[in-house]
């Protein structure tokens, strides 16, 4: 049996993640959000696996969540074996994606909760992971966090939380402190979701399952590395 | 006539520019600092060379600020050719943004936003300056410890403020928004400021005119790219 940890699990890939962990069996499903009384189908879904899932409140940009659900989770294991740091924020405003339009505030949010949190998180969870033999973290980034991929201007603030998303995943990789995990970020794919908006592309649950069998076959060579939901290396 | 815009230009890296830029027959340099009535070297310089260099606040992190600096500098000339985006903050010493286990949201976030959406704000502000210039360019000094591929441990904080930048530096340069404008991001080297310490291996002058080399020669099929001091081409 496994622990494992998914923030951002009430819907898109989030939830498609908790979903392939329950059904693969030998995991317990910490499923993490914001706010679990408005996440129906998360609570359906931990709700057919109540020895294995639990649905966790976090709020990754909240030190006080962090530290709420912490306390829950150290209640029913001491160790962490997988912790997937998928929650995130992608506003539709002009303000962090138009030049010209470009406020500091909103900016300055979104790196916070995209790029600040997810390694605040790591940081708390890092004494349970250190308890695993294999512990691993991931990070569910996005191709628009690659330098070299970059083409087209604009969505500036998801485009620098992302990289700056990947440097926290590439400076835990070396961390002594976490010397034991295998660290990698990840492009999810262009997945139908209702923070992407796209209307084809990826199901959440194909995305999902890329994922689940990227993690299942990480070893000590691919830390620090950035890979496609599919299994093929990203640029940077 | 030349006319460039420098923001920390008070010290280091940034008064070194202004230093070996003033020697040009035909410039005029806006030299920007948080806090001129303690600028004292950058103030001298500054009465020297009266007609050359202005004098002008900016702290970066307040719009405000940046906004009343742009009216200062339109009342002298309709036109940029050079902004260079040099203030910056590395907290050595600080492990809040350092080391993990001990860091913060909130101090990890002030680096972040320092180094990363102030400058993209700032250059935002100019723009319609830069757009007037001959041959405009914006250059990012950042650093190689925003270099993805090159990677690294601790410095959570200025690694990921410092990939964020590039990302802006990279993004504005796709942006059809600064068509006309060269955008490029730097490495000045590591150099003996107080940022970099007394065991740095080139001085700041030797950074400055390397990257006034660099900029001077920029031309449009250098869009985008990320240029070490000395004019080689660094990794994304």
């Amino acid at each position: 049996m496994e622990y494992v940890l998914i923030t951002g699990a009430s819907r898109g890939i989030g939830l498609g993640l908790v979903e392939a962990y329950l059904e693969a069996g030998e995991y317990y499903v910490f499923a993490t959000c914001r706010t679990p009384e408005n996440a129906t189908d998360l609570q359906a879904l931990v709700g057919s696996y109540p020895e294995n899932a639990s649905l966790n409140q976090l709020d990754i940009a909240e030190v006080d969540s962090i530290e709420s659900c912490l306390k829950a989770v150290t209640a029913k294991t001491d160790t962490l074996d997988i912790l997937i740091n998928n929650g995130a924020v992608m506003p539709r405003t002009t303000e962090t994606r138009d030049f010209g339009e470009l406020d500091m505030n909103a900016l300055t949010d979104m790196m916070q909760v995209n790029a600040v949190a997810p390694m605040i998180v790591t940081q708390a969870f890092t004494p349970l992971l250190e308890k695993s033999d294999n512990p691993r973290v991931v990070m569910v980034s996005s191709e628009m966090g690659s330098m070299q991929w970059t083409t087209s201007g604009g969505a500036y603030g998801y485009r620098m939380s992302k990289a700056a998303m990947n440097m926290s995943a590439r400076a835990l990789a070396m961390d002594k402190n976490l010397s034991n995990a295998i660290v990698i970020t990840t492009h999810p794919g262009n997945v139908i979701t209702k923070m992407s908006g796209l209307t084809s592309g990826l199901q959440p649950r194909e995305s999902a399952d890329g994922l689940f069998k990227v993690i299942a076959g990480l070893t000590e060579a691919d830390n620090g590395k950035f890979y496609q939901w599919d299994g093929r290396e990203h640029v940077w | 006539m030349q006319r460039i815009l420098i923001t920390g230009a008070n010290r280091g890296v940034g008064f070194a520019l202004v230093q070996q830029y003033v020697k040009d027959e035909d410039i005029k340099i806006f030299a920007t600092c948080r806090t001129p009535e303690s600028a004292t070297e950058l103030n001298a310089l500054a009465e020297q060379h009266a007609d050359k260099i202005t004098v002008v606040q900016v702290d970066i992190n307040d719009l405000a600020s940046i906004e009343a600096s742009v009216i200062a500098v339109e009342s002298e000339t309709n036109a940029l050719d050079v902004l260079i985006n040099n203030a910056g903050i590395n907290p050595k010493g600080t492990p809040e943004a350092n080391v993990l286990g001990q860091m913060t949201a909130e101090a990890v976030g002030h680096i972040v936003t320092t180094n990363s959406v102030s400058p993209l704000i700032v250059s935002q502000a100019y723009r319609h300056l830069l757009k007037n210039g001959n041959k405009p360019r914006l250059v990012m000094v950042s650093s190689q410890m925003g270099s993805l591929a090159r990677g690294g441990s601790g410095s959570y904080a200025y690694r990921m403020s410092k990939a964020s930048m590039n990302m802006a530096a990279k993004t504005l340069s796709d942006d059809y928004a600064m068509s006309g404008i060269i955008v490029v991001t730097t490495h000045p080297g590591w150099v003996q400021t107080d940022m970099g310490g007394a065991g740095a291996s080139i001085t700041p002058t030797e950074s400055a005119t390397g990257l006034i080399n660099l900029i001077d020669g920029l031309t449009a099929s250098d869009n985008g790219k990320f240029y070490r001091w000395d004019g080689s081409e660094h990794d994304w």
